[in-house]
């Protein structure tokens, strides 16, 4: 005996709800990737524009000449042509909270940059440049830009100064020994922008000569009966402690007179000078006409 | 036995089914077309955004290798500015806006575009066909000595719009400031 119950009542009910469940579902999924996309869409939009408005901040502040830029927590730009001024307050740009500000750089003892237990340094500051926003879905988000002004260019602290060995500058274009013993036309000039104080020389050469006296714009820095020691004539390579001598900034001197006691002609010579900050130039060998 | 019992109760189950339906989809088709709209609103200002970033980009880096910036015979503050300078390779470069007619499917519109010239070679446009530079205003920073430091552009995009789409009103505004280093001098 077949036993046929056909009772799709609550089937027909259950497809039906099925099916628009279904179709509710793809639906929604095609609605969610939608929205993701203009969620993302937003997003990027927001961020491109985060990135510009925190860039054109650190570029306003290194418009801003050094010995301006006092130190702020907070701040922003004002415009006021030609110039460029800070604030105190952050400031809103199209809908996104711009703050700059102004730190102190500390450097330890080998002018490194340390985060703290530095001194500060007078001729560095950090510069920053943030911005703060919500994006679409109420969520925070923060940009920080930040880079190092520094004054090299004039510099009032240690850090920057140029050494006075890299200061110097030597003229050899034009060096010749005079009846043979005595050094011409060999120049030194400061091509830096404070004074150096030359403290010792020493001068090598390719032979058994000894060195007389040297002289630095008609002014006698040693010789073997004084100024400087050591007394008497020296052989090639003796470190000769000179009278201190100080040039400033742009003094362009010949070592003229200094002398050997015998012909020099085809002599290579290397010429180190050493000066009161403790640097040392070292010349590259070169043989005078 | 056989049971058959589906007197009336499947049109109503019919009925109910459409009727949830007719209740549901135009909600989310609805929804579906603003969704759509915005996407392609943001499209638009996605593309106007990247021709900023492009332009400011470029920008910067040529400034900050470039010559000399020619303030004197640039035109500064006002809208459409002309501003130019000496490339790092010795040619003159002059940015300006002038207007360009574009053949739209709603019609012809005209609107701005911004354009470069380099020494004698052909001018480039920096903007799309269908971007109008609303504002284009170039002015000279300087410090507190008196010294060019850099140059301020601000700068509107908007999408021409000569059919008046929703999903097309996008613009783009942006105040940008391009330091400029010292070694570029002022003529």
């Amino acid at each position: 005996m077949i036993k046929r119950v056909n009772n799709s009542k609550g089937f027909v009910l259950l497809e039906a709800l099925l099916a628009v469940s279904l179709a509710l579902i793809f639906l929604s999924a095609l609605g969610a990737l939608f929205f993701i996309n203009t969620a993302g869409g937003s997003r990027i939009h927001q961020n491109n524009q985060a990135g510009l408005v925190a860039q054109s901040g650190l570029q306003v502040l290194k418009t801003i000449a050094f010995d301006d830029l006092a130190l702020t927590s907070g701040s922003h730009p004002v415009f006021s042509s030609p110039r460029w001024t800070l604030v105190s307050g952050s400031e809103v740009v199209n809908g996104f909270t711009r703050t700059v500000r102004v730190k102190e750089v500390q450097r330890d003892a080998d002018c490194n940059i340390v985060a703290t237990g530095g001194t500060a340094d007078p001729d560095s500051k950090f510069i920053e440049s943030e911005v703060d926003w919500n994006d679409i879905s109420g969520q925070s988000h923060q940009l920080l830009l930040s880079s190092l002004e520094t004054r090299w260019t004039n510099p009032q602290g240690s850090c920057f100064q140029v050494s006075a060995a890299a200061s110097l500058i030597f003229h050899i274009e034009f060096t010749y020994w005079y009846g043979g013993k005595q050094l011409r036309e060999l120049y030194l000039e400061n091509g830096g922008s404070v004074p150096f104080t030359i403290t010792a020389m020493t001068l090598d050469w390719d032979n058994t000569n000894e060195i007389q006296q040297v002289f630095l714009n008609s002014t006698k820095l040693w010789s073997s009966s004084g100024p400087g020691s050591p007394s008497g004539t020296q052989l090639s390579g003796t470190r000769l402690d000179v009278d201190d001598y100080t040039m400033n900034p742009g003094d362009y001197f010949e070592m003229g007179k200094t002398q050997f006691d015998r012909s020099m002609g085809g002599s290579t010579l290397v010429l180190s000078i050493e000066f009161s900050d403790g640097s040392i130039f070292t010349s590259d060998p070169f043989i005078p006409d | 036995m056989i049971f058959r019992n589906q007197k009336g109760l499947t049109l109503i189950e019919t009925i109910l089914a459409v009727a949830i339906l007719v209740i549901v989809l135009p909600v989310l088709i609805l929804s579906l077309i603003r969704l759509n709209k915005e996407s392609a609103y943001f499209n638009v200002r996605q593309r106007i955004d990247n021709s900023l970033s492009l332009i400011l980009s470029d920008l910067s880096t040529e400034l900050t290798s470039a010559q000399s910036v020619k303030v004197s015979t640039s035109t500064w503050g006002i809208n459409p500015s002309i501003f130019s300078f000496v490339d790092k390779n010795g040619a003159m470069v002059t940015i300006d806006c002038p207007t360009a007619t574009i053949p739209l499917s709603g019609g012809d519109q005209i609107i701005h575009r911004l354009r470069l010239q380099r020494g004698a070679g052909e001018t480039v446009w920096l903007t799309d066909f269908d971007i109008d530079v609303t504002n284009w205003t170039a002015q000279v920073v300087r410090d507190s000595s008196s010294d060019l430091t850099g140059i301020r552009l601000q700068i509107t995009l908007a999408m021409a719009n000569k059919n008046n789409l929703a999903f097309q009103n996008a613009d783009s505004i942006i105040d940008f400031t391009i330091a400029v280093p010292s070694s570029v001098q002022e003529l």
